[in-house]
């Protein structure tokens, strides 16, 4: 039984690790970054993202126009989500709690780079396109699988938009005392199949 | 800060000039063939100078202009092609103008505004346009001839159009079917059914009550119930002038409705009667386009009367307000900003306060509406890129759709305020007809929302004397329940103003947009509660839950071209089919708005500013008050107000002393410069005014 339990808490979940900054599970190093989309404009320049212990500075990407207001971003438009992003993303289900403080350099302002979380895959803007260049906010998301921040340059001209993650803080989900129940269930009958065994065996009286 | 001639690169003038020149050998298209200067004022202004453009004069005229019906610049035009044609088999009409421009054109800033006038009321370009060295074209496009639009002549304070009217193939006459409304009103005296607030356009085409309808209701919900309807027997009325003096039948007059009983002043009557020769008003759209062309453009007429501006144009920018500017929403939506020789019109438009279209490309069209119950306005693409209708299930379809097809569209500035989404359907402009997602603008697209003000801005100071309880717009409306909101635009205006023409002049791009959306939170359902509005003593339980004039989704029989408010109205009144959903900004613990461009009265507020009112008394009294916003002041002391119940903090709890209060006027006006939304002199000018203002003298 010693053995029962202690597999138990070694289960993913129930070590309950958390970080109050990148450090440990959520350290620099196991956040992937990406730059998604092919930037087509004159002097292409990719997103990146530079993490610190306490923070991390996204900074989107951005081009010049071929001609006009023509998008720098291959099937993009202005304002609307599309291919190309910096992304920063971790494979790892929990809690994420952060601040973020946001600036648009776009001369069309926050609408041409929105700035926002990835969750689960879905992408959740956070910047107001209507918003002032500088905004800023605290916000907490429950991931199932993976969670990450990005900064999409929707057409890649005007100029790019650099959002600030601070106050970060990570934990790992916690069950709900139905899972707690369903769990003990499951080692309890294990135990009980076990102790059958173990009889029909012999080795119990 | 000012804009002078002298920020136009002197190549770019000069390039400008050439290419007028250039131009004045263009092949003849249909377009202005004549103008006839009927007026000229030099100097103008009581000979005042303006910056460094000195002097000005103003030119009143008329244009004479043509249009080739197969044109596919001019087909969209209802009816054109049942317009009698000259020789050249061109269709004619006739528009007034109004030019105010520098005496010496080489000290003009060579920006030209061609403004829309609104109902006929001729546009003076301002001190501020004029310090600038700036050019005023007043140019007529309405030509219902009723009301502000009447053709009279000499005419010397409107503008408007002279268009033909359209006859069957056979030369018969055609005839339809409108409508007209009559409220508010009492005693023996005959009544001219309105459109807002002018006569119908068309006179009854039969004095014979019995071809029309004329029904009587007691009330008029906001969702368009009705109560208490009831038919008037065609032998108690007629189409006849009447008074106490001259009682019922009266004298025959197809303009009058006349009852046996005189007018009750609980009742709200609808007359829905037949009318014949539709004029061709769609032409006006043309009439305004070739009118800025060839000020731009041009360096004659085709019998060699010089154009005034020759060659002196380096810009132009068209601007309208309230009808006026969903004039211009229609305008590019319908695909005149290109002229018939392919060019180009203006470089910029700024429709102010307006969120719909405008009634004018349709059969016995009604310009003058105004989203009443039963007027049409918002059918067919109200926002400016290419968007589904999904909640009318319509194609997607932008206003920009046909000027991005070929390359003509202008920059766009839009502003507005609170009551636009109250009473005028701004709320699909912004999230669709779906209200669910935030429409996608374009680089050359500026929005900026002037938050907790009232239809064009209120009359602005500092005062804590409240303004005059204001009346519904529209005649007869009646009056509203609280006194008006006086946040203004003006302000603001300026600031945009030098923003635009250096767009416009240097391509540097304007302040970016500032709005409220749904990604940012600030836009909401139009309730109470979803708002966050407090609970204010004097306000019903709760307002303004109920208090939006609804997005209605009309059903105008099969030949009405819903995309593009053309064709013919076959269904007088329309049918409603349901009420689609809108959303309003969301407002802060006193029922400000939160969101969109800092305003300094919004941001040291005085009380409460609503985009919206309550009809007092008459036959609308409890429904919103006609497009009229309101105000209700803050109590001056802690006490006053919690003798009363209110929730919001007084005036001293919030700045202590005039002082306090001047401090943060002078706060609210430097972070709005420092974002761009004012200037230093207004800004000056503003806290100058807070100084001298009585707030807690």
């Amino acid at each position: 039984m010693k053995a029962v339990v202690f597999a138990l808490f070694a289960l993913p979940g129930f070590a309950a690790p958390a970080a109050a900054d990148f450090s440990g599970p959520v350290a620099p190093a196991t956040w992937t970054v990406t730059n998604t989309g092919i930037l087509t404009g004159g002097s292409p320049t990719l997103g990146s993202a530079t993490f610190s212990t306490t923070q991390l500075v996204l900074t989107g990407g951005n081009s010049i126009s071929p001609s006009g207001d023509t998008p720098g971003c291959a099937g993009a438009s202005f304002q609307t989500l599309g291919p190309c992003q910096l992304q920063v993303t971790r494979n790892l289900p929990g809690t994420y709690s952060f601040s973020w403080s946001y600036l648009s350099s776009d001369d069309s302002g926050p609408a041409g780079d929105p700035f926002g979380v990835i969750v689960d895959s879905n992408r959740i803007q956070l910047s107001d396109p209507g918003g002032a260049s500088a905004q800023s906010g605290t916000r907490t998301f429950a991931a199932n699988s993976s969670f990450g921040w990005f900064i999409n340059c929707t057409d890649c001209i005007g100029g790019s938009a650099t959002s600030t993650i601070s106050q970060f803080s990570f934990a790992t989900p916690v069950p709900e005392p139905e899972t707690y129940a369903l769990m003990l269930a499951g080692v309890m009958a294990l135990a009980t199949r076990r102790r059958r065994r173990r009889r029909e065996q012999g080795i119990l009286p | 800060m000012i804009i002078n001639r002298g920020d136009v690169p002197s190549a770019i003038r000069a390039g400008a000039m050439a290419l007028g020149l250039a131009l004045c050998t263009y092949p003849a298209h249909a377009r202005i063939t004549r103008i006839v200067i009927d007026t000229a004022t030099s100097p103008a202004f009581g000979g005042q100078s303006f910056g460094t453009a000195g002097q000005y004069e103003t030119l009143s005229g008329r244009a004479f202009g043509e249009l080739d019906p197969a044109d596919p610049h001019n087909a969209i035009i209802q009816d054109i092609s049942l317009a009698p044609r000259n020789a050249n088999s061109r269709v004619e009409y006739m528009a007034t103008f109004f030019v105010v421009k520098p005496i010496d054109m080489s000290r003009s800033s060579h920006v030209l505004w061609e403004d829309v006038p609104n109902r006929g009321g001729r546009i003076t370009i301002g001190t501020f346009d004029r310090n600038n060295g700036d050019i005023g074209l007043s140019a007529g496009w309405q030509g219902d001839n009723v009301g502000g639009t009447q053709q009279v002549f000499p005419n010397t304070t409107r503008d408007f159009v002279v268009v033909p009217v359209a006859k069957n193939p056979d030369g018969s006459a055609i005839t339809g079917m409108s409508l007209g409304r009559i409220y508010n009103v009492s005693g023996p005296a005959s009544q001219a059914p309105l459109i807002y607030t002018n006569p119908t356009p068309y006179p009854a085409a039969t004095l014979d009550t019995s071809k029309a309808q004329l029904i009587t209701r007691t009330h008029e919900s906001m969702t368009g119930e009705v109560t208490g309807e009831q038919v008037v027997p065609s032998s108690d009325w007629a189409w006849a002038r009447c008074s106490a003096t001259n009682p019922f039948p009266g004298t025959p007059d197809a303009t009058q409705v006349c009852l046996r009983n005189g007018f009750d002043p609980g009742l709200i009557y609808t007359v829905v009667f037949p009318v014949k020769d539709p004029y061709v008003l769609g032409i006006g759209f043309a009439a305004f386009r070739d009118l800025g062309s060839f000020f731009k453009y041009a360096t004659s007429d085709d019998v060699g009367t010089p154009n005034p501006l020759a060659g002196g144009v380096v810009a132009s920018i068209a601007r309208g307000s309230s009808q006026s500017g969903n004039f211009l929403r229609e305008y590019i939506q319908l695909g005149f900003t290109q002229d018939e020789a392919g060019r180009k019109v203006h470089d910029a438009s700024w429709p102010t306060i307006a969120g719909r279209r405008l009634i004018m490309n349709v059969r016995f069209a009604t310009p003058d509406a105004v989203l009443h119950l039963y007027q049409a306005g918002s059918e067919g693409p109200m926002w400016w890129t290419h968007w589904p209708d999904t909640a009318r299930a319509l194609p997607a379809a932008g206003i920009l759709d046909r000027c991005t097809a070929n390359n003509s569209c202008p920059k766009i500035v839009e502003t507005f305020g609170a009551a636009e989404f109250w009473d005028l359907h701004m709320s699909p402009n912004l999230v669709g007809t779906g209200a669910d997602q935030d429409i996608p603008l374009t680089r050359n697209i500026r929005r900026y929302y002037i938050p907790s003000t009232p239809h064009g801005g209120g009359s602005g100071g500092f005062t804590t004397t409240p303004a005059a309880i204001p009346s519904g717009s529209g005649t007869n409306w009646g009056q509203c329940t609280f006194a008006a909101n006086p946040v203004p635009h003006t302000e603001t205006r300026n600031a945009l103003t030098v923003g635009l023409r250096k767009w416009v002049l240097n391509n540097v791009p304007m302040v970016p947009s500032r709005y409220p959306t749904l990604i940012g939170g600030n836009l909401v359902a139009p309730t109470k509660e979803a708002m966050g509005f407090p609970t204010i003593p004097g306000l019903p339980a709760d307002a303004p839950s109920g208090l939006i004039n609804p997005l209605f989704d009309y059903d105008f029989g099969p030949r009405f071209n819903v995309m593009d408010v053309s064709g013919i109205v076959d269904n007088v009144p329309p049918v409603i089919r349901r009420i689609l959903p809108s959303v309003v900004p969301r407002v802060d613990g006193d029922g400000n708005e939160l969101g969109g461009v800092p305003v300094v009265l919004r941001d040291a507020p005085l009380g409460t500013y609503m985009g919206w009112n309550i009809t007092a008394a008459g036959v609308f009294k409890g429904n919103v008050c006609s497009f009229t916003g309101g105000m209700i002041p803050f109590a001056t002391t802690r006490e006053e107000r919690l003798a009363t119940g209110d929730p919001r903090l007084s005036l001293q709890e919030r700045y202590g002393t005039h002082d306090g209060y001047v401090q943060a006027v002078r706060n609210a006006a430097a972070n709005a410069v420092a974002q761009g939304f004012l200037l230093q002199s207004d800004a000056d000018a503003m806290i100058s005014a807070a100084q001298a203002s009585n707030v807690l003298q």
